[in-house]
């Protein structure tokens, strides 16, 4: 682990404990006694001879590790590029507001509900992004009638909500429908990296203010978009959260594309300021979650990888999983038709950096390209993640491989997918062992659990 | 402050030229040399016994990754039926 003296041990299931040099010496001198035999079968962490239920509960529980892609049933569409705002992180992904070639061609819907006509899922979950998609209710309306046939409907609408008409706010009004924006923090810092001058950011503020009293805070998530060179205050941040009742705060670091990533050589990697940021952040959230526990404030992607570690499946979350099959169970529809396995890849793709398309909406996207990159979709075999501890919680990101390196045989530790949830999981675990109360208490908090139980992790040995 | 340790290991200890390996990509702030029938770990960041237990952590982390190996496969195998 991190500080202390104590090793942490995980098996392929992700089931773990902590324990002491003393162990290690007898484990690597073959000298485990029959007590640590014992101990270690207790722990799911080995299986005795003869133990046929320990076999099977042990590839039950590599299997359950596993993601296992269903068949289609989660779009990201693009139904227009172009934007009303011009944020100074957007390079690739926004057209000007009345530039023309940037909205889907009545061809392009056409192909996009006969694709839902397609699905023989019972559920369905469409995250509209864009550009800014409220600037063709049209389309959206025209995709969300579409999927009344499925039992299970979940729409997102990725906005700046910086304009809101009547015909958006009766799409917003279904229950089925939530509301996705950005929040940088205070007006000054919204203002500075958005919104641009005080009325536009007087108008977005209100108008996050009115759907969130209009609709309640539990359909509008945002997420702050951070400059790691420049982060703003802490509690300043989480304030801006708390004041309009946003209780999950995805901290994002700004991540440069293309020509920005030139402008700012040094952006390929999260630096250690943004690490250190983010536990500070962290840190915080447990601090005011002891102090106020009328509510649970949390960073989301902290949690979602808490659960990972403790709840697996719990989450379906596309961005960390393992194995990481691409075009399979989502995919992204540009503006054009054109079909790319994640938006990341869309916007690399746009940047002009490297297409990674993988087709279009109107014929299909099971080409050989997909099957290359799922070829590599596992961390599995990597020589690095074997010898891993948080191989069992962690993902495979080959796109984010190729953004940064321009490669996906880039040695895992060196990458910065690895180095980000290296860094999330030593933190998670020093966490895990911590004895502070107000640590076991968000931890709880974050995994869901109705009580705090003594200790959220084992010390063997 | 540097901090260094020796560990002596025996002549069939098959895990130990791995091990020194993944220190080296795990641990960059660690510096691994092999002396004669020993091993040298000298690092600014992590006292004595913290590079004592990086080296059992590695050490047990190879030896488990052989033990393990035809296991592995085999559940992989049985998973992929």
């Amino acid at each position: 682990m991190r500080t202390g003296e104590k090793a942490l041990c995980v098996s392929d299931t992700g089931r773990f404990f902590a324990t002491s040099p003393n162990f290690l010496d007898r484990l690597c001198g073959e000298n485990l006694t029959s007590e640590d035999w014992d101990l270690l079968a207790d722990q799911g962490c080995a299986i005795l001879d003869g133990d046929a239920l320990g076999a099977v509960s042990h590839i039950y529980g590599v299997a359950e590790r596993l993601t296992r892609a269903g068949a289609l049933d989660y779009l990201i569409l693009v139904p227009t590029l172009r934007c009303n705002l011009s944020c100074t992180y957007c390079q690739v992904s926004r057209a000007g507001l009345h530039q023309p070639g940037f909205d889907w061609s009545e061809e392009t819907l056409g192909s996009v509900l006969q694709l839902l006509d397609s699905l023989a899922t019972p559920r369905i979950k469409i995250e509209f992004q864009g550009g800014e998609p409220t600037l063709r209710p049209d389309l959206l309306r025209a995709v969300i009638d579409r999927c009344e046939r499925f039992e299970d409907r979940q729409f997102v609408v990725c906005t700046n909500l910086h304009e809101l008409s009547d015909e958006i706010l009766e799409l917003f009004d279904r229950a089925d429908l939530y509301i996705s924006t950005s929040l940088d923090g205070d007006a000054a810092t919204h203002g500075r990296n958005r919104t641009g001058g005080d009325a536009s950011t007087g108008q977005f503020l209100a108008n996050l203010r009115f759907v969130i009293e209009r609709y309640g805070p539990h359909k509008v998530s945002a997420l702050p978009t951070i400059d790691a060179a420049s982060p703003p205050d802490i509690d300043g941040l989480i304030d801006a959260y708390v004041e309009h009742g946003l209780e999950s705060i995805f901290l994002r670091p700004i991540n440069y594309q293309g020509f920005a990533r030139k402008r700012y050589p040094g952006a390929r990697e999260q630096s250690d300021a943004w690490r250190l940021y983010y536990e500070r952040f962290v840190r915080r959230l447990i601090e005011r979650n002891w102090q106020d526990r009328s509510r649970v404030l949390e960073e989301s992607y902290f949690s979602i990888c808490l659960r990972r570690i403790f709840q697996p499946g719990a989450d379906r979350h596309v961005d960390l999983r393992n194995p990481n099959p691409m075009g399979v169970d989502y995919i992204v529809v540009d503006h054009d038709g054109t079909v790319f396995p994640t938006d990341e890849a869309r916007m690399l793709s746009r940047s002009g950096v490297v297409d990674l398309s993988i087709g279009d909406v109107a014929n299909g996207w099971a080409g050989e390209k997909r099957e290359l990159l799922n070829r590599h979709a596992t961390n599995q075999f990597d020589p690095a993640c074997q010898r891993c501890a948080y191989q069992p919680y962690c993902g495979r990101d080959l796109v984010d491989d190729i953004a940064r390196y321009g490669r996906i045989d880039f040695p895992k530790p060196e990458t910065e997918f690895c180095r980000r949830h290296l860094h999330i999981f030593d933190f998670l675990f020093d966490l895990i062992y911590d004895e502070d109360p107000a640590v076991r208490y968000s931890l709880s908090r974050w995994l869901r659990l109705a009580g705090t139980p003594p200790a959220l992790g084992e010390i063997l040995g | 402050m540097a901090y260094a340790i020796r560990i002596e290991i025996g002549e069939s200890e098959a895990a130990a030229a791995p091990t020194i390996d993944w220190i080296s990509t795990f641990y960059p702030e660690v510096i691994v040399g092999v002396e004669g029938s020993a091993v040298r770990l000298e690092s600014e960041d992590h006292d004595e016994s913290r590079l004592r237990l990086i080296w059992l952590t590695s050490l047990a982390n190879e030896r488990l990754l052989a033990w393990g190996a035809t296991e592995r496969a085999a559940v992989f195998a049985k998973l992929i039926q």
